[in-house]
C-alpha cells in the first residue's frame, strides 16, 4: 500500500467521481468552443477581458502560429464548480484518429499559466489524459493540440475555483516530505497486444510551487516542483510531460499506452531538485 | 493537499454542497478560534467574527454607495518561484478589487512582523483620519482566513465598524459588480508586484538574465568585506525583484549558469568588463538580454550605480545609464536600486 496511503479511496472517489464519472456534459460529449462560454460559462460582462487574455497567452505561448478550433474533436472538461481549487480534476481526450504531437494544457488565469506539455511517443496513446491541478482564481481552461504536422488546435472550458495556488502544503512538511518518490501505477484494463491500456500514474510529491506560507513560520516554503515525467514501454516513449508548478501535489496521471507484447513500464520523474525517481512497472501486472 | 482533502473529505464535502447550494457559508462554518487563526489559510471560515458584523454583497454595496467606507483587500501577492524553468511564461492577472480598495497584502496573516503590524495601523488610520468610526470593509477571497484575521486585527486597533465580508472578491465579481485594477501597498509585499504593464507589442516578453551587482573603487578594507558581500547579494535579489514587478521583463533564474558564473568570476575581475564574457552566460541561459550592474564606491558618501543591458545576440548595448546616490548602507542602496527601476520602466 506504501504509495497510496496518500490517496486513501474517500479522497480519490471524491476527486474522480466528481470530475470523470459524473459530469454530464462530458457523458454526452460536449466541449465548449474556444474561446466562447458553455452552458456554465461566466457571466458576458468578463468574456472581453477573458478572451484578450487568452489571445495575450497565445501570444506569449505559440507566438504567430495560428490556432484553429479543436472543439469537435478534441476535448477538455472539469467539474464547473471545483470542490477544491488544490486538486481540480481535468481530463483531456482527442476523437478520432488525427496523430498528435502533444497536447498543451493553459489554465489561462493561473500566473503561470502553462500547466503542463504533454508530447506523445511511439506507444503512447493520446485519446485520454487526465489529471489534477491548482486553480487561482476563476479561469478559462484551455487544452491545445500539436498535430504531427505542426497545426494547432484549441479547446476551452471554464472552472470556477479559487486560491489552489497559495493553499497551503498541510500542516507539516515534513510529512509532506515523507515517501517522496514513491511512484505506483495501475492498470485500469486487463492486456491484450496491440490494444491501448489506460494507466494511472501515482507519484508521491508535495509538488510545493512557493507561494504555499508556512502560518507557524510566516515563511513561504520554498518551490520544489516536478519538473518532467517519462514514460517508456520496452524502451520504447510513451509520454513525456513537461510539468510546472500547476500540477497538483501527490500527482495522479492517467494516460493511455499501446503494448505491442508484454513487458515493462518504465516511470522516470525529475523534480526542481534535480532529483529523480524512477520505477518499473510489470505489464500485465503480477497476479494478486 | 491531498492529506488535507483524506482528513477531512467528509467536512470538505459537506461544506462545498453547502456552498454551491446556499451560495454563502451556513452556521456549518467553523467555531471563532480564540486568537488569529494560524493554520490552513484557504479554509472553511466562521460564520461569525466576535466585535465586527459579517456583510454580504448587498451590505458592501450599500457601505459603498454611503461612500464612507475604507474597503480593504487583504489577498496575497503571486510570486514566481525562482526555480521555474527558464522560458516558463510568467504572467499574473492585474490584480482586480472592490472599487478603489486598499490592497494591503500580509495584514491578514496569523501572526505579524512588528513592521507589518505598524504598517497596518497607520495605514488604517491615514485612510480614516483617525476617525474609529469610519466603516472598514475587509475581504480577501472567498474561503480565506485572511480577511478574518485583518478583520479581527482592526476591531482590536480600535475600529467600532469592521464589517469582514466573507464571499470574498469571487462572490462579489459572480454578483457582476465593479471591480478595478489596484496595486499592492505597503513592506509584505510578497517579493513582487503583479504586472502593471503591458508585454512586449509581440506578446513576448524579453527574457532577461540579471547577473549579480559589483562594486568597484574604493572598497573600504578588509572590515567591510562581509557587510559588502551580503549587501551585494540582498541587493541583486531586491534589483531583479523590481524588474520582474515591472513587467517588462522576464527575469530568468540563473542557477541554470552557476557554474559558468563561478567560473568566470574566479578568472575576471567584473563580468560587467569582461570582454562580453556576459553574453555567454546570457546564451547559456537563452536569454534575450543581460545586465550587468555595479556601484561605483567613491567613498563611504560617495556612491554611484550604474547599468547596461546587453543584446545576447549582437553584444550590443540596448541601454545604459548611471545614478549617482549618498551613503554606502542598506537604506540608500534600497533607494538607488528602486529608482534606476522606476526609470528604467517609465521609458
Amino acid at each position: 500500500m506504501g504509495v497510496m496511503r496518500a490517496l486513501s479511496m474517500p479522497a480519490m472517489l471524491l476527486a474522480f467521481g466528481a470530475g470523470w464519472g459524473l459530469n454530464p456534459a462530458w457523458a454526452a460529449g460536449a466541449p465548449a468552443t474556444a474561446g466562447s462560454p458553455d452552458a456554465a460559462g461566466p457571466p458576458d460582462a468578463d468574456e472581453t477581458e477573458r478572451a484578450e487574455r487568452w489571445k495575450e497567452l497565445q501570444h506569449a505561448l505559440f507566438g504567430d502560429r495560428q490556432i484553429q478550433d479543436g472543439s469537435a474533436w478534441l476535448g477538455i472538461d472539469a467539474p464547473a464548480r471545483a470542490l477544491d481549487a488544490a486538486l481540480v480534476p481535468v481530463s483531456l481526450t482527442v476523437k478520432g484518429d488525427r496523430a498528435i504531437k502533444g497536447i498543451y494544457l493553459v489554465i489561462d488565469n493561473n500566473p503561470g499559466p502553462l500547466a503542463g506539455h504533454f508530447i506523445f511517443g511511439p506507444q503512447g496513446d493520446p485519446h485520454s489524459l487526465k489529471l489534477r491541478v491548482r486553480v487561482n482564481a476563476y479561469t478559462y481552461m484551455h487544452a491545445v493540440a500539436e498535430t504531427r504536422d505542426n497545426q494547432l488546435f484549441a479547446a476551452a472550458r471554464f472552472v470556477k475555483a479559487a486560491g489552489g495556488c497559495s493553499a497551503p502544503a498541510g500542516a507539516d512538511e515534513q510529512q509532506a516530505l515523507q515517501d517522496i518518490g514513491h511512484i505506483k501505477v495501475r492498470l485500469m484494463q486487463p492486456f491484450a497486444a496491440g490494444k491501448t491500456m489506460e494507466a494511472q500514474l501515482m507519484i508521491r510529491h508535495p509538488n510545493f510551487n512557493g507561494m504555499q506560507m508556512n502560518q507557524a513560520t510566516r515563511l513561504y516554503t520554498p518551490a520544489m516542483f516536478i519538473r518532467t515525467i517519462d514514460v517508456s514501454y520496452n524502451g520504447a516513449p510513451v509520454m513525456h510531460l513537461d510539468s510546472d508548478i500547476s500540477l497538483s501535489s501527490d500527482p495522479v496521471i492517467s494516460f493511455g499506452f499501446i503494448p505491442p507484447q508484454k513487458g515493462q513500464l518504465k516511470v522516470l520523474v525529475r523534480d526542481t531538485k534535480d532529483s529523480t525517481f524512477g520505477q518499473s512497472f510489470d505489464v500485465p501486472a503480477p497476479a494478486g | 493537499m491531498c492529506r488535507r482533502l483524506r482528513d477531512s473529505a467528509p467536512a470538505l464535502l459537506l461544506w462545498g454542497c453547502l456552498a454551491v447550494g446556499a451560495g454563502a457559508l451556513g452556521a456549518e462554518g467553523a467555531a471563532e478560534p480564540e486568537g488569529f487563526w494560524e493554520g490552513n489559510v484557504d479554509a472553511p471560515t466562521p460564520s461569525t467574527l466576535h466585535g465586527g458584523t459579517v456583510v454580504h454583497v448587498e451590505d458592501v454595496g450599500t457601505l459603498l454607495r454611503q461612500g464612507q467606507a475604507v474597503v480593504i483587500d487583504v489577498s496575497n501577492t503571486p510570486r514566481r518561484p525562482a526555480e521555474l524553468a527558464p522560458g516558463a511564461p510568467w504572467l499574473p492577472l492585474p490584480h482586480r478589487a472592490i472599487s478603489d480598495a486598499l490592497w494591503l497584502p500580509g495584514v491578514g496573516a496569523g501572526a505579524l512582523s512588528q513592521e507589518v503590524d505598524d504598517f497596518y495601523r497607520s495605514r488604517l488610520e491615514r485612510a480614516t483620519a483617525g476617525n474609529f468610526d469610519v466603516p472598514l470593509v475587509v475581504y480577501c477571497h472567498e474561503k480565506c482566513w485572511l480577511s478574518w484575521n485583518a478583520a479581527k486585527r482592526a476591531i482590536a486597533y480600535g475600529y467600532r465598524r469592521v464589517f469582514w465580508f466573507p464571499e470574498g472578491i469571487e462572490g462579489w465579481t459572480a454578483a457582476g459588480r465593479q471591480t478595478l485594477v489596484v496595486l499592492p501597498q505597503g513592506p509584505a509585499i510578497a517579493v513582487q508586484a503583479p504586472i502593471t504593464e503591458s508585454p512586449a507589442p509581440d506578446g513576448r516578453l524579453p527574457a532577461l538574465a540579471v547577473l549579480d551587482l559589483e562594486l568597484t573603487g574604493d572598497l573600504g578594507g578588509p572590515e567591510f568585506e562581509a557587510e559588502h558581500a551580503a549587501r551585494l547579494k540582498t541587493e541583486s535579489d531586491r534589483l531583479r525583484q523590481d524588474l520582474q514587478g515591472t513587467g517588462l521583463y522576464r527575469i530568468l533564474d540563473n542557477s541554470g549558469a552557476q557554474g559558468m558564473i563561478d567560473t568566470l568570476r574566479s578568472q575576471q575581475a567584473y563580468l560587467h568588463d569582461c570582454n562580453g564574457c556576459d553574453l555567454d552566460v546570457g546564451r547559456s541561459l537563452h536569454a534575450d538580454q543581460v545586465m550587468v550592474a555595479w556601484v561605483d564606491r567613491v567613498s563611504g558618501l560617495i556612491l554611484s550605480l550604474t547599468y547596461e543591458i546587453h543584446e545576447v545576440q549582437t553584444g550590443q548595448i540596448a541601454a545604459r545609464k548611471s545614478f549617482d546616490f549618498r551613503g554606502d548602507n542598506n537604506n540608500a542602496w534600497n533607494h538607488a536600486i528602486d529608482y534606476m527601476v522606476r526609470d528604467l520602466a517609465k521609458k
